[in-house]
């Protein structure tokens, strides 16, 4: 090896060998040792992180799967991703993300890369809509619960619609003190009705917890025996007596299926006796009925109008009456809310990515003549513009594309356009407004500094309204402009200011050496400007540009303050109806779940827009 | 001084003399950088400049193509005036080639792209034109092979080279360089001035602001000495090595050469 001499001299004989790294086996013990619990503040924090992650996520779950009313998202889909546009236009919406959706896949096939986690993610998702709404249909459903009190005032006539063949089974049990709620659908006076049962036994207990002082004189009278007898009556559409049973409070839980010899529709009647008691009756297996127009015109076509019994309210036993009360299991989540959702996304998520997966293929086909491609998909996208336009708002009162008002846009779709025209729009009136701020001419220095700081000064709020209400007053002609198109204007104004001090960043950010060497070769400072200095600004804002880009897209919401019922508007709509009124909650955390997604995807693309060559700053 | 037009008492011959400096100076607001610096450069003939830090050295030459701008005193270029005419400073630009101690390179662009890029734009060459011009000069700096890398994944000396490359493929008639070297390692400083050695002895008018002494000595036909501002001494490499006159620059040698 090497020769030593004490220390003092030392020549090299031998070079060490050239080897590889040494792989440190950690192991998944290892792992969590070395990094949550290295030291006691660690193993602290982490206990501290994962407790409180527990807490939070598992009251959150249990919402979720357990007691969210999330058939309001579903029932309204229509509404929330394109507001008031006509239903049967509707098919325009889809045909407009189409084009879109096409492009993108040819985009991603000739620029792009394969990326393994997006196929998969794509693959789960699809597998998903379909399965789930299989597997909802396979688990059994939730009986419909209505309680009977002795107490309780007149139960209306229940209407269902049957097909031949089918059997309904009554069950009525009485509430006894240790009857706890069972879990199922459930009418409003039925949950009330509990809630007063459950507020009373609670007392009661307290009391007998507690004994209070003048004992003797305060006990309660000892309560009335239990005396309800229930009397069904199951009546056909032309009001014929079918069947009739009853069920005592003392004859313990009562139990019987009828069949159902016709299609049509049923009315359960429910008569009482007694002062006191209270019955559980169940029937199944019945589903609520369906609240949407197109599902009541369609049973009124097949099952003829509801019947009405003399004396007494009817009610059908439909989505709007009826709620689902009780903690669902995992089961009820999906048979109830995951499958409904998944078979109402289905078709549409299953066009959409075929589209996708086309435009992919004919991406990558296109690589044979590479700069043709990539030039007809520039060329493409800029005409995809006006033709998403002019299919979404079309022309003349008949033919193919009806003209419709863009009053009627709304939900996701106008949240997109206006965020989409609002980035394109902005972008090139930001960047010029950030040269024009660095600009020696005077004039234009001035305008772009004072329009800029002006614009940042008021809040995005006060923009729109400038936009909606006084731009007419600047000139009468302008009174005409649409809503949509003002809205736009102002979210395009205001954000181009934004952008300006961000691109403004970037320009000061590039050294003066680089202004120096491309003068030096002799071009002129529109050159200079155009080929050294704004590509590299540019890159260098990317991810400020970006964050400006996604705080547009959330501020597209404000624009319901002016009237335009996009994403947050239309949630507003929403919660408003009376059939959906408390379901607030659902609601935002579901528009919260599409800002979201949406925000997510752009600031992805833009991690991998800085990471690819694109928009590399490379190290000098 | 030679037969010719009279500029300010000032006599040249256009012919021969490509860069004429009569008077010039410069302020940067109180502070008087450039004072009565008198220069006329012939054609083909290679001007090293030296002179201590801060001596006004690198505000000169950038002065020859109006990075700076001079307050008084006539600037000619190759037949032409310096003046506020925005045509004059465009055309003498693309006449004078620049290579900055910092490469300055454009690191957006590949090497081909920073060579071609000022061809295309500024002359209108057709992209085959610039392209093959730019493969040539590669060739001759020596490396043809980083075509199309990016400057960040190039040596300092292979960045110098290219932005030799990028100043010479606007076809200059005259090379500034501001101390080309000095941000550079010992090892590659070499492959450099070998570089410029080619360049000077294929009669390429040029200004060098170097402190590398071997190289004045080799390629100069004349060294300047410059001092708080103005020109203290010029002459041949001979005269300036073994008989400076001025103490300033004897100061200057003894310290440079230890
Ligand atoms: N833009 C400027 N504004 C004000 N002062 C400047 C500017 N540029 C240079 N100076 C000053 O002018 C003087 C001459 O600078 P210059 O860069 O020409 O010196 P130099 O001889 O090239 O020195 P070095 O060898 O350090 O490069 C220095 O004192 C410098 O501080
Ligand atoms: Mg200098």
């Amino acid at each position: 090896m090497a020769t030593e001499d004490k220390g003092l001299h030392y020549v090299e004989t031998t070079p060490p060998p050239i080897r590889r790294p040494p792989v440190i086996e950690l192991g998944a013990l290892g792992w969590i040792k070395r990094n949550l619990f290295s030291t006691w503040y660690d193993a602290l924090m982490t206990v501290i992180s994962v407790a409180f992650i527990f807490f939070a996520a598992r009251g959150l779950l249990i919402w979720v799967v357990g007691t969210a009313e999330w058939s309001v998202v579903t029932n309204n889909l229509r509404l929330f991703s394109a507001g008031r546009y006509p239903p049967d236009q509707v098919w325009r919406v889809q045909l407009a993300l189409m084009i879109v959706t096409f492009m993108a896949g040819i985009s991603w096939g000739i620029w792009g890369r394969m990326v393994r986690l997006a196929v998969i993610l794509i693959v789960v998702v699809i597998a998903a809509l379909f399965i789930m709404p299989i597997f909802a249909e396979m688990l059994p459903i939730r009986p419909i619960y209505t309680l009977v009190t002795a107490e309780g005032e007149t139960i209306p006539a229940m209407a269902f619609v049957a097909d031949p063949g089918d059997e309904i089974t009554f069950t009525l049990t009485p509430v006894t003190d240790e009857t706890i709620m069972p879990v199922g659908f459930m009418d409003m006076a039925s949950r009330i009705a509990w809630g007063q049962i459950e507020l009373e036994r609670n007392t009661a207990q307290e009391e007998t917890e507690t004994p209070q002082e003048g004992e003797g004189e305060d006990t309660p009278e000892p309560a009335a025996p239990p005396d309800l007898i229930v009397h069904v009556q199951l009546l056909d559409a032309n009001l014929e007596l079918l069947s009739e049973f009853e069920a005592p409070v003392e004859g313990g839980e009562y139990s019987t299926t009828i069949r159902l010899p016709d299609a049509g529709w049923y009315l359960i009647v429910v008569d009482k006796e007694g002062t006191a008691g209270a019955m559980w009756m169940a029937m199944e297996p019945l589903e609520p009925l369906k609240t949407d127009l197109a599902s009541e015109t369609a049973r009124e076509e097949r099952y003829g109008p509801v019947p009405e019994v003399e004396g007494r309210r009817t009610r059908v036993l439909d989505a709007v009456y009826l709620r689902f009360a009780g903690v669902r299991t995992l089961g009820d989540f999906i048979s109830l809310h995951i499958g409904p959702f998944a078979e109402a996304l289905k078709t549409t998520t299953l066009i959409l990515f075929a589209v996708l997966g086309f435009g992919y293929i004919m991406g990558t086909l296109g690589k044979a003549h590479e700069k043709l491609t990539k030039r007809l998909t520039l060329i493409g996208w800029v005409l995809s513009f006006p033709l998403v336009v002019i299919v979404l708002r079309g022309f003349g009162n008949s033919g193919w594309l009806p003209y419709v008002s863009t009053d009627l846009w709304g939900g996701l779709l106008l949240t997109l356009i206006l965020a989409i025209v609002g980035i394109v729009a902005a972008f090139p009136i930001g960047v010029l407004l950030a040269l024009g701020r660095r600009s020696n001419l005077p004039v234009v220095k001035i305008f772009s500094t004072l329009y800029i700081e002006l614009i940042r000064g008021v809040p995005l709020v006060t923009v729109l309204f400038t936009a909606q209400l006084m731009v007419p007053l600047l000139d009468p002609s302008l009174a005409n402009v649409d809503n949509v198109v003002r809205a736009m204007v102002g979210m395009t104004m205001f954000s181009a200011a934004y952008l300006a001090e961000n691109v403004r960043g970037g320009l000061q950010s590039i050294p003066k050496g680089q202004i120096e060497a491309a003068k030096a070769l002799g071009m002129n400072d529109v050159l200079v400007t155009a080929l050294i200095v704004l590509p590299q600004a540019l890159r260098a804002v990317i991810p400020a540009i970006v964050g400006q880009f996604i705080a547009l897209f959330k501020d597209t919401s404000l624009v319901y303050i002016v009237g335009l019922l996009e994403l947050l508007g239309i949630a507003r709509t929403t919660i408003s109806q009376p059939e959906y009124v408390g379901l607030q909650r659902e609601v935002f955390v579901f528009i919260a779940i599409i800002y979201f997604v949406f925000s997510y995807a752009m600031s992805e693309a833009s991690r991998k827009l800085e990471e690819s060559g694109a928009g590399a700053v490379r190290r000098r | 001084m030679s037969e010719g037009p009279l500029v300010d008492e000032l006599y040249f011959d256009p012919s021969e003399d490509i860069i004429i400096c009569h008077k010039v100076n410069k302020w940067f607001g109180d502070f008087h950088v450039l004072r009565d610096i008198n220069l006329i450069v012939k054609r083909g003939e290679v001007v090293v400049i030296c002179g201590p830090s801060g001596s006004g050295k690198s505000t000169f030459i950038r002065t020859i193509n109006r990075l700076e701008e001079h307050q008084e005193g006539t600037i000619i270029v190759d037949g032409i005036e310096l003046s506020h005419d925005i045509r004059n400073i465009a055309k003498i630009r693309s006449e004078i080639g620049m290579v900055f101690q910092q490469f300055n390179l454009f690191p957006h662009l590949t090497v081909m792209q920073n060579i071609t890029l000022a061809p295309m734009w500024v002359r209108h060459w057709p992209r085959e034109k610039a392209e093959a011009k730019a493969m040539e000069l590669l060739e001759r700096v020596g490396i043809p092979e980083q075509a199309n890398k990016y400057p960040g994944q190039l040596s300092g000396g292979q960045q110098q080279r290219v932005a030799i490359a990028r100043a010479l493929a606007m076809e200059p008639k005259i090379m500034l360089f501001d101390e080309p070297t000095s941000a550079l390692d010992p090892e590659m400083i070499k492959e450099v001035l070998d570089v410029m050695l080619e360049l000077a002895r294929s009669g390429m008018t040029m200004i060098v602001v170097t402190h590398e002494m071997g190289f004045a000595k080799e390629v100069a036909d004349r060294i300047i000495f410059f001092d708080e501002g103005r020109i203290v001494e010029v002459g041949t490499p001979e005269h300036f090595f073994t008989n400076p006159k001025h103490e300033r620059t004897k100061l200057f040698l003894s310290q440079i050469l230890h």
